[in-house]
């Protein structure tokens, strides 16, 4: 494991039945850096993001948090062991209300102080009574990081943040980002070409279900192209 | 029909909804939190019914012979859960229904093996009779539906107020984001399984003094018990509460006024609903696996 390396993905591959999807994906989450996957459509990006988070079985490789292998763990045990993942699709408890989510979220990480999360996220405090059915896409952002930082995070793996967001939200979140790296490893998917440039202190590019680049210098970064590149 | 038919009817049909209500709000819940059909908790409705009859019979005591009921019905189910659905929760339902109709048979074979396949009576518990708009009907059929009505409050309270109750409405909402938060809801499954068991349990004890007890009791009431849980919407209390009402109704007129109807009616009502709200009545469109 390489040094200062808060999660490693090591020779990674996920099958979905027949369908081989990703292919010996190898890659390193420096600690509190941030980290982001870039590639098309189909690249195989959130089926990584699930395998390390625990919700599909890969069929080789292992994933090493902090030194620990948590290969082959379920999902509640690796979110126990500090590796948090926020799903791409902004899906909050539709039924239960604000406060319940950070209830439960609370229960599970045994972390009752919520002051943290109302930092980053003030905009929750007016919110607390509404619920997730009636939050927006960008008030639902908020909410499922708010729940992921309850508790020791040491990594978060975010899965496209931004898709479909109003720039002025995704300006929010990007600031929140920012300040949530000094205190955790951020891993982000992220199609949005001008946010990973902003965020990324190393960026991955995945075609095809293989990991084809790693960028970890500002100018190779600042040169990524979609059209050239992805 | 005359107004004492009418009364009597009305409160038949309650007495039947609250007993319907038991049996089926438990098997919603756990269809909504663990997609699995538990047709094993018809085996725990009638071991519920059978360890009153013993009780009652030995003891004179009918409340000690339901609890007894419960307690042993609880104390399978948590085998069964155990050492079977742990290993089949992943599987789909149709592998859960045919497993558990597997345990079913096996449990309905070993009822008929210790008690044989002759009806058993049980004692009503509460004699007295209360008149009502001109006729007179057993106290035991308002005790019934009282008890109904605490144990409906006190799941709405339950799911509402406490933690695990938030946890499992997660869960009938989305299993996988509920773990995403870090809950074991493999222990949430276990307490709503052991919370439906304990519920047929009462269903059967409770429903004994009203029926003859036996071996196939359970199978004769699935049918009745799964369209109470569809009609009203999977996981949904409100709607186990509404559709319970609806079918001990329409099954008390039924009886009284023309016998078929009161096996054909429920279909009908379910042909319906799906017509109109093919998730039940208040059944959730965001529920997903």
């Amino acid at each position: 494991m390489a040094t200062g390396a808060a999660l490693q993905v090591n020779n990674m591959n996920v099958s979905y039945g027949e369908s081989r999807v990703l292919f010996d994906a190898s890659l390193t989450f420096p600690a509190s850096a941030v980290s982001v996957i870039v590639g098309r459509n189909g690249a195989g990006k959130t089926t990584l993001l699930k395998a390390i988070a625990g919700f599909l079985k890969p069929g080789s490789g292992s994933v090493v948090l902090g030194g620990d292998e948590i290969t082959g763990l379920r999902p509640y045990q690796v979110v126990r062991k500090g590796l948090k993942y926020i799903p791409q699709d902004k899906e909050v408890f539709s039924d239960l209300t604000v406060r319940e989510n950070l209830e439960l979220a609370s229960y599970a990480m045994k972390d009752h102080d919520w002051s943290k999360v109302l930092r980053y996220f003030p905009k929750l405090q007016q919110l607390m009574h509404r619920k997730g059915a009636y939050l927006s896409g960008g008030e639902r952002q908020m909410l499922m990081m708010g729940r992921a930082i309850l508790g020791k995070t040491h990594v978060l793996l975010v899965d496209e943040p931004t898709e479909g967001l109003a720039p002025s939200i995704v300006q929010d979140l990007v600031a929140a980002f920012k300040q949530l790296a000094s205190h955790c490893t951020l891993v982000l998917v992220e199609q949005n070409l001008a946010v990973a440039r902003e965020l990324a202190d190393q960026l991955y590019l995945m075609k095809e279900g293989k990991v084809v680049a790693h960028l970890a210098d500002r100018a190779g970064i600042e040169s990524l192209a979609f059209e050239k590149d992805l | 029909m005359s107004v004492p038919e009418l009364a009597g009817t009305v409160v038949i049909g309650l007495a039947m909804s609250a007993i319907f209500f038991m049996l089926s709000v438990g098997l919603s819940l756990s269809y909504g939190l663990m997609r699995i059909v538990s047709l094993d908790q018809f085996l725990y409705y009638s071991v519920g019914a059978y360890m009153t009859y013993v009780v009652t019979s030995q003891a004179g005591n009918f409340w000690l012979g339901l609890l007894t009921g419960v307690i042993a019905s609880c104390t399978l189910a948590l085998t069964v859960e155990k050492s079977l659905y742990r290993r089949i929760y992943e599987k789909g339902v149709m592998f859960s229904m045919i497993t558990s109709y597997g345990v079913l048979l096996v449990g309905i074979g070993a009822i008929k093996y210790i008690w044989g396949l002759v009806p058993r009576p049980v004692m009503t518990p509460i004699v007295g009779h209360v008149s009502l708009l001109g006729t007179t009907l057993p106290v035991y059929r308002f005790v019934v539906i009282g008890l109904a009505v605490v144990l409906y409050i006190g799941l709405r309270l339950f799911l509402e107020r406490t933690i695990v109750g938030k946890a499992i409405r997660a869960g009938i909402e989305d299993v996988d984001k509920t773990e995403g938060l870090g809950i074991d809801v493999y222990r949430i499954f276990t307490l709503v399984f052991l919370l439906t068991a304990g519920l047929s349990a009462l269903a059967g004890g409770i429903h004994a003094p009203l029926i003859m007890v036996d071996p196939h009791m359970g199978l004769k009431i699935i049918a009745t018990a799964f369209m109470i849980v569809i009609i009203g919407g999977l996981g949904s209390i409100k709607g186990t509460v509404v559709s319970s009402l609806l079918i001990g109704q329409v099954m008390a007129f039924g009886f009284t006024i023309w016998a078929p109807a009161a096996e054909m009616a429920p279909f009908v009502i379910m042909l319906l609903v799906f017509l109109i709200r093919p998730t039940g009545l208040y059944g959730s469109q965001y529920l997903r696996r």
